[in-house]
């Protein structure tokens, strides 16, 4: 099973987030630092701006196990493993903002996650892109095992459901469309605006496009002009210099940025002495960086709006209010998702006795073909013996077919019950010294004995 | 004929009404519903001000003077030119949430107008007064209208800067939108009036002055001042945002005031 570890805008104010923020190129390097000095069998770090979250699976099984990993992982976020450059001495801790789900939870939390049910905008698309993103990573990165690699893969398919089978993802209220909507309450048309987008962050990019659809004329800057010019070329927008972002703050009406900068970009001594050029035009700055990339105190500015993640979220949350239905049916679909993996799950825990017990089966009785071959001397060629091992093994599958799909199905029944399924696990690992590969089989012993 | 009248008076009043409602609730559906009678609500407005034209026609025929010359005529006037400066301004612009407003106060003015039946008595200089009045009116209607954008910018701005009451309550017009009706309403009924008050100067030396008159004089002066420093600081100095909001609407709240004496003057006179 696995464990979720993290904090997101549910549990954490922006403020805590960004202390935990992971910048794309730090974040495989990172994973694999976590990862050594927790011990974990496998792990996927998933770092967006609404959320920091560690799922990772014990090397070995039990559910003590899972719950000690999870402290290790808290402690070592604790202790700052995502940002050392970071001094958090003094600092206020994170431990009061973050939460571990196990096992069932984890599971959930995931499939929420993946289905856009714990977004900032509920239903938003761009989650699913970041989990894919990240488990991609840790994939590359060979941090991803058994468990990880099946949840993962059905939390895939449980966000394809939600996204046919509801219409959360339809009419999308999303940060974008939110941030959009916000820059219409202050200007009457788009077109004819300037909009500045600072950073090549996916979401800033498409606020961006956005508002370039409504008619405002896109400028891109970026800290790498070869990535920001590439950017300005998609988007039909023209690149600056980063140099010049202090004057773009005289020109532009709208400012979207999301770098990874770990200081405030635009500061406010940058609007304090545009707007002295500005002749009382409004501004609005769409911060959609974490850590932040604006001053928080330029918002108080007159003329000066400014918006974080945070913010266009609970603008979002009024708006999705009408949408709750959508989002109940696809909390059910992820209710049903969770049963029928924990089901898979329950159930794949009796494969490997059942293939012991096939394994057990095999071997004795072809150890018993070989030694009766050889000790009643039968004059058999090989072809002969060969019939007779393919009948012997033919055999032992026909008595082994029924009561291997009686226990696949028991397992599978819910109503059976982890309980039974440990005891009949054990009960059949028991009675056939499955576990234990150094004991022969019973009744080899008492032949060899007989001998 | 006084039932010609009448019927005019309350489908004028009638179909206000219903027009600010249709306004008000345009403005509190969400952006993804279909509008509610997207023309209904304006149509509604443009219908109601014809009908209380006709009405203010009727009743100057049927009063054989000058309109301008009774309180009662002058505040239906007054709520007309609101009318007419909303329907000229929303054309190509998001502002429903004004006309509710624009519509609720034409049904006020009216009913205020009903209690103030009895003409004035005819003025020492009759053409001095008629355009003292029609400035004013002019002016004032057009200034009034803007103090409501000036009070619906600084609405928007709070709920912008607080960010947390987004989303809730009505649509509210743009600020860029609100910022430019009042600029241009400001050109307009600046110096209509300028030619109010300075008429209304010339007025006060040939007519003799009540208490009232002067506290109404120094009012309007203010409010006069006060709305000009505006447009002159908007001008010269790129003054936007919350503060001129301010500053109009508390230009406009003084003229309201002037307005509000006169109907507390002659209902007083009327024994109210």
């Amino acid at each position: 099973m696995i464990v979720v570890v993290g904090l997101s805008h549910r549990s954490a104010p922006v403020e805590v987030r960004e202390r935990l923020a992971v910048a794309p190129s730090d974040l495989a390097l990172r994973l694999d630092e976590l990862k050594r000095r927790t011990g974990a069998g496998e792990m996927v770090l998933l770092c967006t701006c609404n959320r920091v979250e560690v799922m990772a699976a014990a090397q070995t099984t039990g559910d003590d196990s899972l719950g000690t990993l999870a402290s290790r992982i808290v402690d070592e976020l604790e202790a700052g493993v995502l940002q050392p450059e970071v001094v958090t001495a003094g600092v206020a801790s994170i431990r009061p903002h973050l939460y571990v789900r196990e096992s069932r939870e984890a599971i959930e939390h995931l499939f929420r996650v993946a289905g856009s049910l714990d977004s900032l905008v509920v239903g938003e698309p761009q989650i699913l892109g970041q989990l894919k993103d990240a488990f991609a990573s840790a994939r590359a990165g060979k941090a991803v095992g058994p468990w990880l690699n099946r949840a993962f893969e059905h939390a895939f398919r449980v966000a394809k459901r939600v996204r046919t089978e509801t219409s959360l993802g339809t009419g999308q209220v999303s940060i974008p469309t939110v941030a959009v909507d916000l820059a219409r309450e202050i200007f009457s048309t788009l077109a004819e605006h300037k909009v500045v987008l600072v950073g090549t962050g996916e979401m800033a990019t498409l606020v961006a496009t956005l508002l370039g659809r409504a008619g405002a004329k896109v400028l891109v800057v970026g800290r790498t002009a070869e990535k920001a010019r590439e950017l300005a070329q998609r988007l039909g927008a023209e690149p600056r210099k980063w140099e010049d972002l202090a004057s773009l703050m005289v020109e532009a009406d709208i400012v979207v940025s999301s770098t990874s900068a770990r200081d405030h970009v635009i500061t406010l001594d940058h609007i304090t002495q545009a707007k002295r050029q500005r002749h009382g035009r409004n501004l609005f700055l769409v911060d959609l960086a974490v850590p932040r990339d604006v001053d928080p105190r330029v918002g108080k500015l007159d003329g000066v709006f400014l918006y974080n993640v945070d913010d266009l979220a609970h603008v979002a949350d009024a708006a999705l209010a009408d949408r709750q239905k959508e989002a109940e049916k696809a909390a059910h679909i992820v209710d049903e998702e969770t049963e029928s993996y924990l089901r898979r799950a329950h159930a794949e825990r009796i494969t490997p006795t059942l293939v012991a017990l096939r394994e057990r089966f095999h071997s004795v009785l072809e150890a018993e073909l070989e030694r009766s071959l050889r000790g009643e001397r039968l004059t058999l060629d090989e072809t002969q013996k060969e019939a007779l091992r393919r009948a012997v093994g033919s055999a032992v599958d026909k008595m082994l077919h029924a009561p291997t799909e009686r226990l696949r199905a028991w397992a599978k029944d819910e109503n059976f019950g982890d309980w039974h399924t440990d005891l009949l696990v054990s009960a059949i690992e028991g009675l056939f010294q499955l576990g234990d590969e150094a004991t022969p089989a019973p009744h080899i012993e008492s032949e060899r004995a007989k001998r | 004929m006084r039932e010609i009248l009448w019927t005019t008076f309350l489908l004028s009043a009638a179909t206000y009404a219903i027009a600010c409602f249709l306004f008000v609730g345009q403005s509190r559906q969400s952006p993804t519903t279909p509008r509610l009678g997207p023309k209904l609500a304006p149509g509604l407005l443009a219908g109601g001000a014809v009908l209380q034209l006709t009405y203010l026609v009727l009743s100057a025929v049927s009063d054989a003077r000058c309109p301008v010359f009774s309180l009662h005529s002058a505040l239906g006037f007054l709520s007309l030119v609101g009318v007419v400066t909303y329907a000229v301004l929303s054309r190509r612009r998001r502002l429903e949430a004004i006309g509710g407003f624009v519509a609720a106060c034409a049904v006020l003015f009216m009913l205020a107008a009903r209690l103030i039946a009895e003409p004035s008595p005819e003025p020492n200089n009759p053409w001095l007064m008629a355009i003292h009045i029609t400035a004013n009116l002019l002016g004032g209607g057009i200034l009034l209208i803007a103090g409501c954008a000036s009070a619906f910018y600084l609405w928007n701005e709070h709920r912008l800067k607080s960010r947390r009451l987004l989303g809730q309550g009505p649509k509210l017009p743009p600020l860029e939108a609100l910022d430019g009706v009042v600029h241009r309403l400001l050109w307009i009924g600046l110096p209509l009036l300028t030619v109010g008050v300075l008429t209304g100067r010339l007025v006060q030396q040939t007519q003799r002055i009540t208490p009232g008159g002067e506290v109404r004089a120094i009012l309007s002066t203010a409010s006069w001042l006060l709305l000009l420093g505006v447009l002159v600081l908007r001008q010269t100095a790129s003054w936007r945002g919350r503060r001129p909001a301010y500053a109009t609407l508390g230009g406009a709240i003084g003229i309201f005031v002037v307005i509000a004496l006169y109907v507390v003057r002659a209902l007083l006179a009327e024994g109210l």
